[in-house]
């Protein structure tokens, strides 16, 4: 029966379309963790801070007015409303960044914690702007028009995985530029990267504030998905999931973190699945992160690196050149031996 | 001849007066000295003398107390290391750790890239900077002997080739003065001459050199001029020839180091 009833449940196509939704979301959140936290060396306990920023700031911006019994609501287009969540949270990364940013590893660890903690209590009692715990019930969504429920949840779904592929090659981009190296150059030795002329309480606040702009891009898709939001919402235990699914995919490589949330979100959706009988709920709650952390403790066990390594994604494959450089070059090559005035033509006029 | 009695002039970097205490113990007491390009320049003396931290405070990483810095005419005392650094002072560390994630041909890239969030990802200066550190990269690994490490992960290289790629990575930044903490310390002794020979090369190349060690028969042979320092000063300064005879230095010097 309770078999049946999960696998049932495995059949659903809601059930795969909600499982895809939140690994796209977490993969773009955790692989902006792992350009700040894993490249970077900030670890940032309060990602979720910055989601909470950005989520507010495009409900209440987005929200029609007078639907809501609060004092702020222009009732915006969705797509001003991504970008004052992006423009928000990038400010907010700056002015936190600024002094927590000066402190040591451990403390920006404690700092970040608690500025999300704050923030979240401030959406609780400020209730004039974001209706306190009950927050907002409705969220504005693009294409609702053009689209039945269903069709839009597949576009939205889409939406989602673009994004996350535009984060995707974001990161890409950094991990190969001079940006990604002085990144990774100031985590392993500060001041050897100081020597080299890389101005690193710059480079940290630049980082955050990348990380701040991006993380603010991707709330919204969130909300999309949620449609609600409320200060329960962004509680740690989202960048506890973040953090987990990042060491566990592999810290500072390029793809652990996406593999990482693949990985941890289809192992715990999987457990959410099991049907249990009533008197066997509680217990079934408290094996959830009990789960977690076994797969965890087995994953670090054989691979203390996690699942993919960072040297897996600059080791001595950094150096080759991709097949897209190495395309150019041949063309180049076959272009300069046709050309008349190529090296063999300058010889016979010497 | 005393180190205050020149004006500077000629000098590429000089120091005034620099003092810098921790605590009670004085590291760097007075210290007036000026370093021209044309001739390699060491600084010798026993363990604690302030050797090395003259050398932090000379690129920033330690505010002195008092006294100031010129460097190429310009006052850069109180300035951060970064800005130091790309005036064109570079320097080495006496413990080699470098970047231990990397491997050696990546740490290579770091210097000289454009660093920050936006110009260091803009493709078109991107892509002709990585090509033009690649090749500056490859000639100065050819040039210290470590071509064929290139892909060796930093941590792995032994004490030696650790000491040179130190070095190899700092001459990415194009320095224009370049100071050595103890190059000679974990090279094997058979390597020391070539060790000399490449320290050569690079004054040779047009970088003004400082180079602490505690191996007196290398400093003495690549150098062309010393400073001695104890407790915080200096104490003598001349040729090589000069200090190996100063009966004051081989007393404090060897006395407490030997
Ligand atoms: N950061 C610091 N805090 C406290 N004391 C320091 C610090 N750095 C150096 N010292 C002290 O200053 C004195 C000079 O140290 P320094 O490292 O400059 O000597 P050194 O000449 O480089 O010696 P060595 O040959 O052993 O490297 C020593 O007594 C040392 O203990
Ligand atoms: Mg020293």
């Amino acid at each position: 029966m309770n078999t049946l009833a999960a696998i049932s449940a495995l059949g659903s196509p809601t059930f795969w379309m909600s499982l895809f939704m939140l690994i796209g979301i977490y993969a773009a959140v955790t692989m902006l963790l792992n350009v700040e936290a894993g490249w970077g060396g900030m670890w940032d306990l309060g990602i979720v801070g910055l989601l909470a920023i950005g989520s507010y700031t495009y409900t209440i911006v987005t929200n029609p007015p007078g639907e809501f019994d609060v004092v702020y609501s222009p009732g915006w287009p969705v797509w001003a409303g991504i970008l004052a969540a992006m423009a928000t949270t990038g400010i907010v990364a700056f002015l936190v960044g600024l002094p927590a940013l000066r402190a040591r590893r451990e403390y920006f660890l404690i700092i970040t914690f608690a500025f999300a903690e704050v923030f979240r209590q401030l959406a609780i009692n400020v209730r004039d702007l974001t209706h306190g715990t009950v927050g907002f019930n409705s969220v504005a969504r693009p294409f609702e028009s053009f689209f039945e429920k269903d069709a839009l949840r597949g576009v939205l779904l889409a939406v989602t995985w673009a994004a996350a592929l535009l984060v995707y090659a974001l990161t890409r981009r950094i991990s190969r530029s001079g940006y990604g190296r002085a990144l990774r150059a100031m985590r392993d030795n500060e001041p050897v990267a100081l020597s080299l002329g890389i101005r690193v309480s710059w480079l940290r606040l630049q980082t955050f504030v990348l990380v701040g702009v991006a993380v603010g891009g991707v709330a919204p898709l969130y909300l999309w998905w949620l449609r609600y939001v409320a200060p329960s919402v962004f509680e740690p235990q989202f960048t506890f999931t973040a953090w987990t699914a990042l060491v566990l995919g592999g810290i500072a490589s390029r793809s652990g973190a996406v593999l990482g949330v693949g990985v941890l979100l289809l192992f715990t959706e999987l457990i959410e699945l099991i049907d249990v009988p009533g008197e066997l709920r509680n217990l079934h709650v408290a094996v959830h992160p009990l789960a977690i952390g076994l797969l965890l403790v087995l994953v670090l066990r054989f691979r203390p690196e996690g699942l993919l390594s960072e040297r897996g994604t600059f080791g001595a494959r950094a150096r080759q050149t991709t097949a897209l450089d190495g395309a150019g070059a041949a063309v180049a090559s076959r272009l300069r031996r046709l050309s008349p005035r190529g090296d063999s033509g300058k010889e016979e006029t010497s | 001849m005393t180190a205050a009695d020149g004006t500077g002039s000629g000098a590429m970097l000089s120091t005034h007066g620099l003092h810098k205490a921790f605590g009670g113990n004085v590291a760097v007491h007075d210290v007036s000295l000026d370093l021209y390009p044309d001739r390699i320049t060491a600084l010798i003396g026993p363990n604690g003398a302030g050797k090395t931290t003259l050398f932090n405070i000379i690129t920033g990483y330690e505010r002195p107390d008092s006294g100031g810095i010129t460097f190429d005419g310009h006052r850069v005392g109180g300035m951060a290391p970064w800005q130091i650094s790309r005036r064109g002072v570079a320097r080495t560390f006496q413990t080699p750790v470098g970047f231990p994630t990397m491997t050696l041909w990546e740490s290579m890239q770091v210097a000289g890239a454009s660093h920050a969030v936006l110009t260091g990802m803009l493709t078109t200066r991107g892509r002709r900077e990585t090509a033009e550190l690649s090749r500056r990269a490859d000639e100065i690994l050819g040039n210290l002997g470590l071509a064929q490490l290139l892909d060796t992960p930093v941590d792995e290289l032994a004490a030696g080739d650790r000491k040179l790629a130190e070095l190899a990575r700092q001459l990415m930044s194009r320095p224009r003065l370049l100071l050595l903490d103890e190059p000679a310390a974990g090279v094997n002794p058979g390597a020391i001459s070539r060790l000399s020979d490449l320290i050569r090369d690079v004054h040779r190349s047009g970088i003004a050199l400082m180079i602490i060690d505690h191996n007196l028969s290398f400093v003495l042979d690549v150098a062309d001029y010393v400073h001695v320092m104890a407790n915080g000063r200096i104490i003598a300064e001349g040729t090589p020839d000069e200090i190996a005879a100063s009966p004051l230095v081989r007393q404090v010097y060897m006395g407490v180091d030997a």
